[in-house]
């Protein structure tokens, strides 16, 4: 009760509201840009947390996050242009209400939809992430091993251009994660006698490469010369009242978001979909879908803010990140000292508090300043490319640059833009795989090792110890899984056209 | 075929000879008195390179499988496009930064990277051109060194 209270009071510090009050600002202009990501919003602001407290600068990241999910939709109802991934099933229904001219009802549904399925994970998370955080305490390196090789199977369910690539980019990630002085034994590895490499191949700056940079290259190679066109809104809004009749489906569509959230290696898109097709199953009007729904509106907006709280529960309890989000929101944590999962309860059980309730408040800013600010943040898709290019790749140098004051954290960014910038174009797309490998890597090898240590050499440590072999069962199944799916499916449409 | 393929995966190719080149490094990079502990920090690198030469491999053969199944499909499409040189320009410029940064300091050595970048991006408006080279550096300069604590390479301002 005693950290509830604190945490409360460190939600509502000056520092904390100014933190979420801008975060949510800046979520939306990101988020209602098409073509920059949660991930990469996330990641640029990342460095501007280093002087600040560890509760506003993890406040503002966690703001940038559910902002940038609720206003891909902006775009994507106004411009038929999601401006996140997580916004693609919107497409479905919002551009058709703007061309029926509701234009403005469907941005309402998309902010009222969103608070209510971001509020409702951001309980879950409140009151299911404490008692996961206790029981994990009772892990042991072999343990760690085992949910760290988890984390790293996300990288099979990533993978939209197949799962050897997608294997192939982990190895890359992890590979990079061995590079300095090996922990357990103190020898350096493939530092090639660079004393900035000693210390291993910075994150923060790795992660402004992979999603920040790569992602200005991108636009500068398609030549646009912004990234949308103009847009006309209408002036008939959708009030709260008018919302009851879609109460059924805003709560069944949160908690598909939800679970679909808590599982790692999911995201926001797969949710969205999901309780699109679950609505349309169970709707009285499901011929409507499609042609421009309020129903199916609600359901994939609630759907996809359901999944920000739930995917914060893997990352807090664990210290496993469920995607690319919440692997640099770790990001922010670790610069700020903190090292995510259970043991982050026991130490710094306030600020793990004040993040969740942090969490709460963030979506009711984002509401306020949703109903506020919408008209607005829909004309920021207007910014032209010469201007938004420029800005940007000046705020990603000189955030790496921040990491630690040298110019080794802009030429690791640069580096790991031009490698990200590179591979994407010549066949690898899913550049969360490096991400996640370089992250998880260290986790894997370190326990990997003590655990060895620890039974004297024996590998039967992870066979005979019940929740290693269970999570080791459940990495192994969610790599054959995607394979035989992908056999099966390969089948069916053979059959299919042999028919 | 093999021109397609290679021109397609190009990353595959990459990922291969980099996994073969650090692995034949690999003695000369992880180096112990102690050849057990060595054989230990080599372990997940090995593996890690290992995995991305094989799976590499495997990702061509595959493509390649796929290509001659669509044996009809041609891309004459090039592979350096106006598009490509123009993304090279932006990181030799930002590389060039990285050095003007350390002689000339955070202001100037800024303004001239993001007038080459908006030039690059297409900016032909004088007025959007300088405000852009003059406000964007003085902002960011004050964000990050006054509220960010940030020591940013002052030189000719000190």
């Amino acid at each position: 009760m005693d950290m509830l209270l604190s945490a409360l009071a460190n939600v509502f510090t000056p520092a904390a509201i100014i933190a979420m009050l801008g975060g949510s600002a800046v979520g939306m202009l990101i988020g209602s840009m098409p073509g920059l990501s949660a991930s990469m919003g996330v990641a640029l602001f990342l460095p501007f947390t280093f002087g600040m407290e560890a509760s506003a600068g993890i406040l503002l990241l966690i703001s940038i996050y559910c902002s940038a999910i609720y206003s891909g939709s902006i775009s994507a109802i106004l411009i038929n242009t999601p401006g996140t991934s997580a916004a693609t099933a919107t497409l479905l229904d919002g551009f058709a209400l703007t061309k029926k001219g509701q234009a403005r009802k469907a941005l309402d549904m998309s902010l009222q939809a969103s608070v209510i399925g971001g509020l409702l994970s951001g309980v879950v998370l409140l009151a299911f992430a404490p008692q996961i955080a206790r029981w994990a305490l009772t892990f042991g390196p072999a343990e760690y091993f085992a949910l760290g090789l988890m984390g790293l199977t996300i990288i099979a369910g990533v993978s939209s251009e197949g799962v050897v690539k997608g294997l192939a980019l982990g190895a890359f990630g992890f590979f990079i994660s061995t590079i300095g002085v090996d922990p357990v034994s103190g020898i350096s590895r493939y530092t090639f006698g660079v004393r900035d490499l000693v210390s291993g191949v910075d994150q923060i700056p790795a992660m402004i490469g992979l999603f920040a940079l790569a992602e200005m290259f991108n636009q500068i190679e398609s030549g646009a010369t912004r990234l949308t066109g103009d847009v006309k809104i209408d002036k008939d809004r959708l009030s709260w009242r008018q919302m009851l009749p879609f109460s059924k489906v805003l709560l069944k569509s949160s908690v598909i978001g939800m679970i679909v959230g808590a599982i790692p290696g999911t995201g926001s898109g797969t949710a969205a979909f999901l309780a699109y097709k679950t609505a349309k199953g169970s709707s009285k009007h499901p011929e409507e879908y499609g042609k421009g729904s309020l129903e199916a509106l609600s359901a994939t907006e609630s759907a996809n803010n359901a999944v920000t709280g739930a995917a914060l529960i893997p990352m807090l309890t664990l210290g496993i990140p469920g995607d690319a989000v919440t692997a640099i929101l770790m990001g922010g944590l670790t610069i700020q000292g903190l090292a995510p999962g259970p043991q982050l309860f026991e130490k710094n059980g306030v600020l793990v508090y004040t993040i969740m309730i942090g969490f709460l408040v963030a979506n009711i800013i984002m509401y306020f300043e949703g109903k506020a600010a919408i008209l607005g943040f829909s004309k920021i898709c207007n910014i032209p490319n010469y201007i938004l290019i420029p800005v940007v790749v000046c705020c990603c140098l000189v955030g790496a640059f921040a990491v630690h004051n040298s110019l080794y954290a802009v030429k690791v960014a640069l580096v790991f833009g031009i490698i990200a910038y590179l591979i994407s174009k010549f066949g690898y797309k899913n550049l969360v795989a490096v991400l996640i490998a370089i992250i998880l890597g260290p986790i894997v090898e370190q326990n990997f090792r003590r655990a060895l240590v620890l039974s004297g050499g024996s590998a039967s440590i992870f066979f005979t110890r019940p929740i290693c072999l269970v999570i080791i069962l459940i990495s192994v199944g969610s790599i054959v899984m995607p394979l035989i799916k992908a056999r099966k499916s390969k089948a069916s449409a053979a059959a299919g056209i042999e028919e | 075929m093999l021109l397609q393929l290679l021109k397609k995966n190009a990353a595959s190719v990459i990922f291969f000879v980099f996994g073969v080149v650090a692995l034949a490094m690999m003695d000369t990079q992880i180096v112990s008195k102690n050849p057990v502990v060595a054989a230990e920090s080599r372990q997940f690198p090995t593996l890690m390179l290992s995995m991305m030469v094989i799976l590499s491999a495997l990702s061509l053969v595959l493509e390649y499988l796929k290509l001659k199944k669509a044996a009809k499909a041609t891309d004459d499409a090039p592979v350096f496009t106006a598009g490509m040189r123009k993304v090279i320009t932006v990181i030799i410029a930002i590389a060039l930064w990285t050095v003007l940064i350390t002689k000339i300091g955070f202001i100037i050595s800024t303004a001239a990277l993001l007038l080459v970048i908006t030039l690059v991006a297409g900016n032909r408006k004088p007025v959007s051109i300088a405000l852009l080279t003059v406000v964007c550096p003085l902002l960011v300069y004050y964000i990050f060194s006054q509220l960010l604590n940030t020591r940013l390479p002052e030189i000719l301002f000190k």
